[in-house]
């Protein structure tokens, strides 16, 4: 009986949790685009290499993290403790990754403002 | 006879922890509902008015300003989805008074950190403008 309730929490946990990483993963490969394209613009060949690069580097972060935290789960039997170790496991994933982004961002910028490529 | 009185002492404790703990969960789903809504509210107003400002930067070029906007909103949307999850977790709650009293808490919080975000972000835009200006050779009047 308990242990059906652990299953369940687990796997709902990596599809929910790996399903957004997924998505966002996607939306800043589509949308980071044209901003690479612009930075690199006397060496267009760069931009695919460098946004699959940026792309995995993200999926490793983001999917490594979330499955991490999975063995971390293992005492989850209660909604109330299974809400809090969602909340709080997803929750220092996105804040990272968000830092790591506009990290991304400002080295773009940097490098397109200060940069003779 | 000690003991056993200890033990029926003990049953009575559990049991009424059990009943009152599950307030903690109301607490959760009404928090979680607000916040996600806040931060929906919030992005679609600030990225739907930057775009002035994207295109601004970018000199007109429609396709970059609008997915660079676009990169901007999601980051927007993980950091402070991941704030909201992050401060989720409450004391154990016993009373509905004690409820309202943490959500406040929470929910304040929470708008607060929005609004920093929200003029960081307009400060953000701001700067990349006059640096964008400055990288014109010809002199740009800043146009309020």
């Amino acid at each position: 009986m308990s242990l059906d309730y652990s299953h369940i929490t687990h796997i709902s946990y990596i599809i929910l949790a790996i399903s957004t990483a997924i998505y966002v993963g996607q939306g800043f490969y589509r949308n980071g685009e044209p901003l690479l394209y612009d930075v690199f613009k006397h060496h267009p060949h760069w931009v695919k290499p460098i946004n699959n690069v940026l792309l995995t580097g993200f999926y490793l972060l983001n999917i490594g993290a979330i499955v991490m935290y999975v063995s971390d789960g293992t005492g989850v039997h209660t909604a109330n403790a299974f809400i809090e170790f969602l909340a709080i496991k997803l929750g220092t994933v996105y804040v990272v990754l968000a830092m790591i982004h506009f990290g991304n961002i400002a080295t773009l910028f940097y490098v397109k403002n200060n940069v003779n490529l | 006879m000690l003991t056993y009185k200890s033990y029926i002492m003990e049953e009575i404790i559990n049991t009424s922890e059990i009943v009152q703990e599950a307030i903690n969960v109301k607490a959760y789903l009404i928090y979680l509902p607000i916040a996600l809504l806040l931060t929906v509210l919030v992005a679609s107003i600030l990225f739907k008015n930057s775009k002035i400002f994207m295109l601004d930067i970018f000199h007109g070029r429609e396709e970059i300003a609008l997915s660079t906007n676009r990169l901007f909103e999601i980051g927007f949307y993980l950091m402070n989805v991941g704030l909201a999850l992050f401060i989720l977790r409450m004391k154990d709650i016993f009373t509905h008074q004690e409820m309202v009293e943490h959500l406040s808490l929470k929910i304040g919080g929470f708008c607060v950190f929005l609004g920093i975000m929200v003029f960081l972000n307009l400060y953000m835009f701001f700067r990349g403008k006059r640096k964008s200006s400055q990288h014109v050779s010809q002199g740009n009047t800043v146009e309020l």
